[in-house]
């Protein structure tokens, strides 16, 4: 170190490339040319019916740029990604496709705000879709799309065996047990630990007459939990007799289409998306698959699990108006029918499904139709994710054999009655 | 004056890579000491306040914490147990092999290669129990009747430990390799001109000589493994009996936005790891004490 001057040229040079890496950061900043930017995320749309349809928009609203972010296809992970920017205000996204199950929570947060006074017409939409959007006697965003559990079955082999599409469960055990494909299997659904767990242990417990509501558990603890044992010893006892398989505790959405359009069982309890793969190439049940509302215990009434989609806009939007603007457009009855027609998502407007061009490209939507008249949300609360985890666990672990379904049925009421408190 | 220079030199010098180890080290474990003691959720930000030690009450009541704890530790010691043992063999054979050993050395690493997730993506369709290779192998051979539901109730935590053994035998085969290699090569003849037998030349040669890597080896393991997230997350997403902490600890973190409760749990961990390096580094210095007798 005998050469002066090393030092404060270091210096410099340091303070350079400090410099430069804060410009740096700043830079993207905005630009100003009378276009207003809005950002409208959702789940991929692979049949690209939601981009033609922003083109359209974006075509005949010269001032205003709608661009589509895309967010990942796993529910879970696009819940923790919008959480994570919503909770750093993030401002750059405007309006957010929202699963039916976070209107609370968002709402709760602040982080959507409610729609302006007779934003929404309510009669227009479907029932269970336009609870889905309401938290607090407030509405906080449009039903966008919906799906509900159905029951599929297989029309060939209960023709063969002289039986009718069962109502109640024990015409449906019974059909089991006739019925079944040799080497096959009578009933798959969602029994892996995971959301859809939640969704398929509802329609077995509503049709048992039982209930997740808040003010059942509060007024009626004990009744509540013999309803969630005897669901759970119910599901158990499928796996038990044969009726389902033993890896059903595995099998998610996927799994269970496969094996039913496989032509390897005799029912399925999934989502409407199925119908296309049913008859789809590559399906082994085409033109013999059936739906129906799923069965129930006698004296009971079924009920389906709600899904889908709703549209909300971002609390920390720059540009609220024009975002609600553009709302209006992509959840209209114009939207609505392009998406049903082109991409099979079921529309949320009543209208939709008297529409001549849906019905034409969607035949089966009459009886869809049907289904979506008895649907039920899952229960509703800020903390949901909590929620769906606590009885995803509890009855994950009760079919599994690792504790007994009072046990599970006792830690679900007490957990969701402090959940449904805080 | 030169001095003065050339220590202001030194301390420019040194600043930017302490203020990043400050901002990038420090700073997160210190937030997370302070949020631990607080009830904050991103979701209710304006509602935060100062909780006292009740997040850490909470914990110790926690039977989900205890329960993924017991877990944790059920995983890391079966696997951390067979790698050092099957990576120890592997390390043992390789040795011998004098021809082809680029080969085979390429061949091992392969599966400490690939990405967790590729690799426990490959596994669960492998352990899928009604088109996986295993069911189908064990089907033909007329072992089996009905599938095995591999990644189901009972067997889900076998699964996990068989994928991430398979994974990270290969690391600590490599370290006990490179150990192998430095073993003077007099030690074995000497052992062998006194008459040793080939157990005996293991047990007092080799093994002492390659305790210090097998130490290494050992706690890398051991803090990896007690971390373990993505080869649960794919295969079982943590039910039947799989959930680690680190799973815990994301759902509370990032689903439910308890920043509170989450660090508290994760300052918990901190410790724990921490303690348990601290007793495998006095582990390996007594290894690193020269053999006597």
């Amino acid at each position: 170190m005998r050469t002066t001057g090393t030092a404060p040229r270091l210096r410099a040079a340091l303070l350079i490339g400090v410099a430069a890496l804060l410009i740096g950061a700043l830079g993207g900043c905005s630009q100003d040319d009378g276009v207003t930017r809005i950002v409208f995320a959702a789940g991929q749309d692979p049949s690209g019916a939601t981009a033609a349809l922003i083109e359209e928009y974006n075509a005949a609203h010269p001032g205003i740029e709608v661009t589509f972010q895309v967010m990942p296809a796993n529910t879970d992970t696009q819940h923790d990604a919008y959480t994570t920017y919503l909770s750093a205000r993030e401002t750059s996204i405007d309006i957010y496709s929202l699963d039916v199950i976070w209107t609370a929570e968002f709402a709760r947060a602040q982080w959507i705000v409610p729609l302006p006074d007779g934003f929404i017409d309510p009669d227009a939409f479907l029932p269970g879709p336009m609870e889905s959007v309401t938290w607090g006697g407030t509405r906080y965003a449009v039903p966008w799309f919906t799906d509900a559990g159905l029951l599929y079955y297989r029309a060939d082999l209960l023709a063969e065996a002289g039986l009718d599409v069962p109502e109640t469960w024990e015409e449906f055990t019974a059909a089991c047990d006739a019925a079944t494909p040799d080497g096959g299997m009578g009933f798959v659904w969602q029994g892996a630990r995971y959301e859809g767990l939640i969704c398929n242990f509802l329609e077995f417990l509503w049709g048992h007459g039982g209930s997740l509501d808040r003010d059942h558990l509060e007024t009626s603890p004990d009744e509540a939990a013999r309803e969630i044992a005897g669901t759970i010893d119910f599901m158990r006892s499928l796996a038990e007799t044969g009726v389902s398989p033993k890896s059903v505790l595995t099998y998610k959405e996927e799994d269970s289409r496969r094996i039913y359009t496989e032509g390897q069982a005799l029912f399925l309890r999934n989502w409407p998306y199925v119908w296309s793969f049913a008859q789809g190439d590559g399906s082994k049940v085409a033109g013999n698959a059936g739906i129906a509302p799923l069965p129930h215990a006698a004296g009971e009434t079924s009920y389906s699990t709600i899904g889908g989609w709703n549209i909300a806009l971002s609390a920390f939007s720059d540009h609220p108006d024009e975002a609600l603007e553009f709302i209006e457009f992509i959840t209209g009855p114009h939207s609505l029918k392009r998406r049903a027609i082109d991409g099979g998502y079921l529309p949320t407007r009543i209208a939709t499904y008297a529409d001549p061009d849906v019905l034409a490209a969607n035949p089966y939507y009459a009886s869809f139709f049907e289904v979506f008249q008895n649907t039920k949300s899952r229960p509703r609360s800020p903390h949901y994710p909590q929620l769906s985890d606590i009885v995803q666990d509890r009855v994950h672990r009760a079919l599994s054999g690792e504790i007994e379904s009072e046990t599970a049925a006792r830690d679900i009421v007490s957990e969701l009655t402090e959940l449904y408190a805080r | 004056m030169d001095r003065r220079r050339q220590k202001r030199l030194i301390a420019w010098l040194l600043a930017p890579s302490l203020i990043f180890v400050t901002v990038m080290g420090a700073f997160p474990v210190l937030s997370q000491f302070v949020l631990s003691f607080t009830d904050f959720n991103m979701k209710f930000a304006d509602e935060r306040g100062f909780a006292g030690l009740s997040n850490f009450a909470k914990l110790a009541g926690d039977a989900t914490f205890r329960q993924d704890l017991w877990q944790t530790f059920e995983f890391t010691a079966v696997s951390v147990g067979l790698e050092l043992a099957l990576g120890l063999a592997v390390a043992l054979l390789l040795n011998r092999i004098r021809r082809g050993r680029t080969v085979f050395n390429t061949a091992i690493i392969l599966p400490w290669a690939l990405p967790t997730v590729v690799a426990a993506t490959m596994w669960s369709l492998i352990l899928n129990d009604r088109v996986g290779l295993v069911n189908s192998v064990l089907g033909q051979l007329g072992i089996i009747e009905d599938p095995i539901v591999w990644l189901g109730p009972g067997l889900a935590m076998v699964s996990c430990i068989l994928a991430d053994v398979w994974k990270t035998v290969p690391f600590v085969a490599i370290i006990l390799l490179a150990g192998l290699k430095s073993i003077p090569d007099q030690y074995y003849e000497a052992a062998e001109l006194d008459g040793a037998g080939r157990w005996q030349v293991f047990r007092y040669v080799t093994l002492p000589l390659l305790k210090p890597f097998i130490a290494v080896a050992l706690l890398f393991r051991t803090m990896d493994a007690f971390r373990v997230f993505d080869v649960i997350w794919v295969l079982t997403g943590g039910a039947s009996r799989t959930e680690t902490l680190s799973i815990y600890i994301y759902k509370v973190l990032f689903r439910y936005s308890d920043l509170g409760y989450g660090s508290a749990m994760t300052v918990a961990l901190f410790a724990i790891v921490f303690v348990l390096s601290l007793i495998l580094i006095r582990f390996m210095r007594v290894s690193q004490e020269p053999v006597s007798e």
